[in-house]
């Protein structure tokens, strides 16, 4: 009962971790040459694969925390219109996620959430970018839109899947609270959730 | 939820995709600009049109209220040229020629909307 109101530190610094991580990887992204193919502010959108690793293995207030940090890096380096894209872009994105998390008898694919959540992204900043415009003009580029969202979410998605080893590793390099107990590397399987009740046990 | 395995992709979710994919094909060709050339062009900025210019007239000139985005109009095509932006996404657009074509620079709330010959905004064919 007392741990309630205490701040889950391990929690936190493994959330910060992932949060740097997501600003890595939106600059890994910034880095890589443009796509001659894609219209132009088209992006992979790699950072969202950190954001469904949260989403899947912490916790939902976990995902909504590093969408919300991510646009407030965005602000610092890049100013208020591409921060507001970004957080309306990220909220409706990981809120569709969750949404798709939600239901519990028919799990939902990486390949599914992840297309979903990279259409909403898309869809969030496109009426953004209408409202900060003051026109529907815009709105014409919905469907590319969501054509490019359907490709790179099948990429993320994939990344993700391919990629969650490593996070694994990420995690097992934090002390033993948050990790699963005895449990080392690739494990598909309660890590957070059992670390923190390992945590709440250990300290009484 | 933490207790995470799910498939990568299920047989359900490639038929939901295959859907979402043909619909958004499909709306992207209704949507998409016709092939009439357009004849002018409308530069919006913050919402409201504050120039139209003719797309036959060569000219290199700045958005009324926002003289550091540059327009370019050649070839009976408009373009940016120049703007203060981070990303240049505007730049990057490139030339703009057919009616219902649109580029727009969101840091100065700037759009520039090739208007077709007849004064629709898209010709469908």
């Amino acid at each position: 009962m007392k741990n309630k109101s205490k701040i889950d530190v391990q929690r936190l610094a493994f959330t910060a971790l992932l949060f740097a991580l997501s600003v890595v990887l939106a600059w890994v992204e910034h880095t890589l040459p443009t796509m001659p193919m894609l219209p132009p502010g088209v992006k992979l959108g790699l950072s969202n694969i950190v954001t469904m690793y949260c989403l899947f293995f912490i916790d939902r207030r976990a995902a909504f925390a590093v969408a919300v940090l991510k646009s407030g890096f965005v602000f610092l380096v890049r100013g208020v219109t591409s921060f507001l894209l970004s957080l309306a872009g990220g909220l409706l994105s990981v809120l569709v996620m969750v949404l798709l998390t939600l239901p519990k008898g028919r799990r939902a694919s990486y390949s599914v959430i992840s297309v979903f959540g990279a259409i909403a992204h898309n869809i969030g900043q496109i009426f953004m970018a209408a409202a900060l415009l003051g026109s529907m003009t815009v709105l014409t580029y919905l469907p590319v839109l969501i054509l490019s969202g359907f490709l790179m979410g099948n990429v993320t998605g994939i990344l993700l899947r391919v990629t969650i080893p490593a996070l694994e590793k990420l995690k097992g390099l934090l002390p033993r609270g948050l990790r699963r107990g005895g449990e080392g590397g690739l494990s598909d399987d309660g890590i957070a959730q059992d670390g923190a009740k390992q945590e709440g046990a250990s300290q009484k | 939820m933490q207790n995470d395995k799910r498939r990568l992709i299920t047989r359900r979710d490639a038929v939901i995709f295959a859907a979402v994919f043909v619909l958004a094909v499909a709306a992207y060709f209704i949507t998409r600009p016709q092939a009439a050339a357009g004849a002018a062009a409308e530069i919006i900025v913050d919402g409201a049109v504050v120039q139209t210019v003719s797309l036959g007239r060569d000219q290199v000139f700045p958005v009324p209220g926002r003289e550091e985005v540059i327009l370019e109009v050649r070839d009976g095509t408009i373009r940016f040229i120049e703007s203060s932006c981070p990303d240049k996404i505007c730049i990057k657009t490139g030339d703009l020629r057919y009616g219902g074509e649109s580029a727009a620079c969101l840091p100065n709330r700037v759009i520039v909307r090739v208007v077709a010959e007849d004064g629709a905004d898209v010709v469908i064919r």
